[in-house]
């Protein structure tokens, strides 16, 4: 028995010593304002604005600019996710305005109100993979072809999943004001896409923004909501994502490959993830994470 | 009272994608591709039919693409 306990006891200083050890590396690789998220988000939104001038002014062609549009919106996530974890300013510090203005801005070709995505993803980081109160558990799917068709499905107008689930879980976590955000950006949305196909502008409207915004829609939840979770079958900590090695690369997959760093600790910039996660990999083993090599 | 407006469009979307915004695009699509649409239709009434059909649709199954949501 008292073997027994002493295991116990020398099990749990391992246990102690492991999460002090996980810690100090990830507090390392955190601070300081991650200025190329700055940049990226502000600049990515600055170019896909620009667009609309030039392709209307007919000084760039509407299916050069296509395939730009479709970029900026698959690219313009990322940087609000840093706001919504407060990376770039926390509140009462000095760069605070600019984490809040990266926030809303970065956003918008995707129509997602800054608010209504951070409330929700940060539910997403309480109960990752858990069926009930996870608002992104609606993008689980067998496989890649699958998940696309799930996407599509989730976005039809009866769906109450995916994006259009995050209504219910906003209520459920007692934020029905933050709905409304979303009822005047679609409304924007569509009232400027039929004023500017009434104008004459429709086919501008389609692949600037319409198209874009379901392909980046797509594309953005493939990887961060389903790839580096599949199959969301587990909870718990160290087991409700994994480090996985994506056909596309990191940098096509949004660095989402490290996004059990994220999710372990939601304050290191994105950038720094995969060097957090060379540095933690014998912890993450030793904790019995999935790190999918193959 | 906003709000209760902004609910009503978002309930009837489908239908007013289908009749605000696909009617004027095709319209355009078909002019920049020179096809002329039967029956002697012009280009925005063959897109008010593609989009008021197609909405109506959307609207009562809750889909643009399948019969269930």
């Amino acid at each position: 028995m008292a073997a027994l306990s002493e295991l116990k006891s020398i099990a749990a200083e391992g246990n102690k010593l492991l999460a002090q050890r996980e810690q100090n590396i990830a507090r390392a690789h955190m601070g300081g304002v991650p200025w190329f998220a700055v940049a990226w988000g502000l600049g990515n939104f600055a170019i896909w604005l620009s667009l609309w001038p030039l392709v209307i002014f007919s000084i760039v062609p509407v299916w050069a600019a296509f395939p730009i549009a479709t970029l900026n919106v698959i690219l313009c996530y990322l940087p609000s996710h840093e706001a919504q974890h407060d990376i770039i300013g926390r509140k009462g510090t000095k760069w605070r305005w600019l984490n809040e203005l990266v926030g809303h801005v970065s956003t918008i070709p995707l129509v997602l109100p800054y608010r209504a995505a951070k409330l929700t993803h940060l539910e997403h980081h309480k109960h990752t993979n858990d069926p009930e109160r996870d608002p992104d558990y609606s993008m689980r799917a067998n496989g890649p072809w699958h998940m696309i068709w799930v996407s599509l499905k989730n976005r039809q107008p009866g769906s109450n999943r995916g994006l259009r689930g995050y209504r219910d879980a906003l209520i459920k976590i007692g934020r029905p004001d933050v709905v409304v955000d979303g009822l005047i950006y679609q409304f924007v949305f569509y009232g400027i896409l039929c004023a500017l196909a009434w104008a004459g502008f429709g086919i501008e409207a389609l692949l600037l923004w319409w198209l874009p915004r379901h392909i980046g829609t797509a594309y953005i939840q493939f990887f961060l909501s389903w790839a580096p979770h599949h199959p969301a079958v587990e909870t718990g900590r160290y087991r409700n994502t994994r480090y996985w090695r994506s056909a596309v690369g990191n940098i096509a997959s949004m660095g989402m490959q490290y996004h059990i760093v994220h999710h372990l600790h939601p304050s290191i910039p994105l950038t720094r993830t995969p060097a957090a996660y060379r540095e933690l990999r014998p912890i993450l083993e030793a904790r019995g994470c999935r790190l999918e090599d193959h | 009272m906003l709000i209760a407006v902004l609910k009503t469009g978002f309930q009837l979307g489908p239908l007013l994608f289908g009749l605000l915004f696909i009617p004027p695009v095709t319209a355009q699509i078909l002019t920049v591709l020179d096809w002329t649409p039967p029956l002697g239709m012009t280009p925005l009434l063959a897109g008010f039919l593609l989009g008021g059909i197609w909405g109506v649709y959307a609207q009562w199954r809750g889909s643009w693409l399948t019969w269930r949501p």
